[in-house]
């Protein structure tokens, strides 16, 4: 057998070992629980898209392999490449923020306003209406984000006396 | 079922792999020759690909069967030895026009009727409603995959398919089902009757497979999130508006030729050799030969079913152009109903024109190769940048910003938080090397050597851990 095969061989039995290793892992947890594989669950479910969809991420919640290393991996990220995840970002000297509220100073408006961004004013009157009847009084306080009040804390460009929302209704 | 989801990795091709390699000692046991078992293994691996289609939705499997039934009723009709010369027109005319039929409905009826009510809008008209429809995952290439297979027959370049099953494993093959390569029938009919699995063509494949799941992954993906924030920005400077744009060129190329690669890299896994779809195309000298190394199986498509039967460069330079242009525009239009890449394809085909009285080379043609190099990356940025954008409108603003012509606010200056981190940074520098480097993927696991296969196991752990912790990002030409 040469050089060239003998590593071929086992490149190919790795990758297959690799990919068949992780389920039948996960499978072996979960009888060990006393539990059918979930993978079988498929067996079990009419097979509409929702159904589909459902089964698909409750397999990928429940991987133990995935969970296990998930917090090491992100760890790691955020050690080495200052990586906050999907939902934070690293600011100047380890401050962190809230990724969406970024978005929302950087990003453009939805193009449909009545999209995820409609008007709250009716929502909160409603609100301390239902808390009147109660006896309730509301006391609005609104906040602006993060990233407008410490933006020199997020981004070398913003100078440190820098304070603003860009949008007025934030303020 | 994305090639990137724990399902497809973990749980259906290990599945798939174990009973395709099983199926030999059950054919055995029937007492079936090597065409026999052939077959069974095919028909095994068309039952796969309709689950892989169903799997995004049940309903997306008719347009699929429907696509392989006519073209295959048509390829029989056309190879039969009494078919007349006006029989043999029509059969491959009904076969074409219902094929596009089929994807222009699907494709271009909203966008059609959505244009209609802006045209008959200022007359007080066009409130028609518009018709939502759910594209069937990967139409646009089984589609052209069984045109191709029909005009082929009909031109008598390839032989009809004489079995349906096989021919419907060719249309549906899920390797290359979601978005290529577009593979001619005659490249695989011979491997639809018979095909080798060796250990050599399989460590190669895992390989392939394993590089594309990392191009995707650790490169395509990180990069996008650069692109999104610069494309989603209300206002940008100069330099974010670059840096998106160039993040944006790196997400595409890596995101479709990681996709390509782990086609290819599958498809060897089960005994079948698929065309390579990308050769370097940031390393292109001149628009004309970025064409030559960018989505090669798409290109050469619509050279030989579309550009030479339009007349190609025989009847006249002013034809040639036009022939030029409208490929082009069809070429832009095909990847999506949106005008964005309708102007996309419109740019390409401007710069093509420009280049074919120089002798398909550039104006800067003279001037050193690196220069050449760069400032054909240049122009495919701004090609980008239309393609990537929402609407024209968004267009022109980014690519003003990208010429100094934008309005910075506040909120642009909070941008570089979001662009300039240090793993945005390290994984464009590695993007960067990649898509200049003269070695490429297909050429790299061609065959495996120990340090290959250490190399190709640690890539793939190391994609694997990133995408246990990061969210599904789709690939981006599954939506064309």
């Amino acid at each position: 057998m040469g050089s060239t095969r003998r590593a071929s061989v086992f490149a190919a039995i790795g990758f297959a070992a690799v990919i068949a290793g992780v389920p039948a892992m996960q499978a072996v947890w979960e009888m060990r629980r006393g539990e059918w594989p979930q993978a079988v669950d498929v067996l079990r479910r009419v097979p509409t898209v929702a159904n589909m969809r459902a089964y698909q991420a409750d397999l990928e919640e429940a991987s133990v392999v995935a969970g296990q290393l998930r917090p090491w991996v992100q760890y790691a990220q955020f050690a080495l490449l200052r990586d906050g995840g999907e939902k934070a970002v690293v600011g100047r000297d380890g401050w962190l923020f809230y990724r969406p509220g970024l978005e929302y100073l950087t990003g453009r408006p939805p193009p449909d306003p009545g999209c995820g961004n409609a008007d709250p004013l009716p929502a909160i009157l409603a609100f301390r209406d239902q808390l009147a009847a109660r006896g309730i009084q509301l006391v609005l306080m609104p906040a602006p984000n993060k990233e407008s009040v410490y933006p020199e804390r997020l981004s070398g460009r913003a100078g440190a006396g820098c304070r603003w929302p860009p949008d007025p209704a934030v303020a | 079922m994305v090639f990137t989801t724990h399902i497809f990795l973990f749980y259906f091709l290990p599945v798939v792999l174990l009973a395709y390699y099983a199926l030999p000692r059950v054919a055995q046991a029937v007492r079936q020759g090597e065409p026999g078992v052939t077959r069974i293994r095919n028909a095994f691996l068309l039952l796969a690909s309709l689950i892989f289609c169903a799997w995004w939705n049940p309903w997306f499997v008719s347009p699929l069967v429907l696509a392989a039934a006519v073209n295959y009723a048509c390829g029989r009709l056309l190879g039969r030895p009494q078919a007349s010369r006006r029989q043999r027109f029509w059969t491959v005319t009904a076969a074409v026009a219902l094929s596009l039929g089929t994807l222009g409905f699907f494709k271009y009826a909203a966008f059609f009727q959505t244009t209609l009510n802006d045209v008959l809008a200022p007359f007080g008209a066009g409130g028609m409603r518009v018709l939502q429809v759910a594209l069937p995952i990967g139409i646009s290439f089984y589609t052209f995959q069984a045109i191709a297979y029909t005009v082929d027959v009909y031109r008598g370049t390839v032989a009809p398919a004489r079995s349906f099953m096989d021919f419907a494993c060719y249309v549906a093959l899920f390797p290359r089902l979601v978005a290529g390569p577009i593979m001619r029938y005659g490249a695989v009919a011979e491997p639809l009757v018979r095909r080798s699995h060796t250990w050599e063509k399989f460590a190669s494949g895992a390989a392939l497979f394993a590089l594309g799941f990392a191009k995707k992954v650790l490169l395509a993906d990180p990069a996008g999130r650069a692109a999104d924030a610069a494309f989603g920005a209300q206002n940008l400077v100069a330099v974010d508006a670059w840096f998106g744009a160039t993040a944006y060129a790196f997400q595409i190329y890596f995101d479709f030729s990681g996709y390509s690669d782990m086609a290819v890299g599958l498809g060897r896994l089960f005994g079948f050799e698929f065309m390579k779809n990308f050769n370097a195309p940031y390393r292109a000298e001149s628009i004309t030969d970025f064409w030559r190394r960018w989505h090669i199986s798409l290109s050469t498509f619509l050279r030989d079913y579309l550009y030479i039967p339009l007349g190609g460069n025989r009847k006249g330079v002013w034809r040639t152009y036009v022939n030029l242009s409208v490929v082009m525009l069809l070429g832009g239009l095909w990847h999506g109903a949106a005008w964005t890449f309708v102007a996309w394809g419109a740019f390409h085909g401007l710069l093509l024109a420009v280049e074919r009285p120089l002798g398909k080379q550039s104006l800067y043609r003279r001037l050193p190769r690196p220069i050449r190099i760069g400032a054909t990356f240049v122009l495919v940025l701004f090609a980008w940048v239309l393609f990537r954008s929402a609407n024209l409108e968004e267009a022109a603003q980014y690519l003003g910003a990208m010429v100094g012509r934008g309005s910075p606010d506040a909120g642009a200056l909070l941008l570089s938080a979001q662009l300039y981190t240090p793993s945005s940074l390290l994984t464009m520098a590695v993007c960067a090397v990649l898509a200049f480097a003269p070695l490429q993927a297909h050429l790299w696991a061609e065959s495996i050597t120990w340090p290959k296969a250490v190399a190709a196991g640690a890539v793939f752990a190391l994609s694997l851990l990133a995408m246990f912790s990061q969210s599904f990002t789709p690939f981006l030409y599954a939506r064309f």
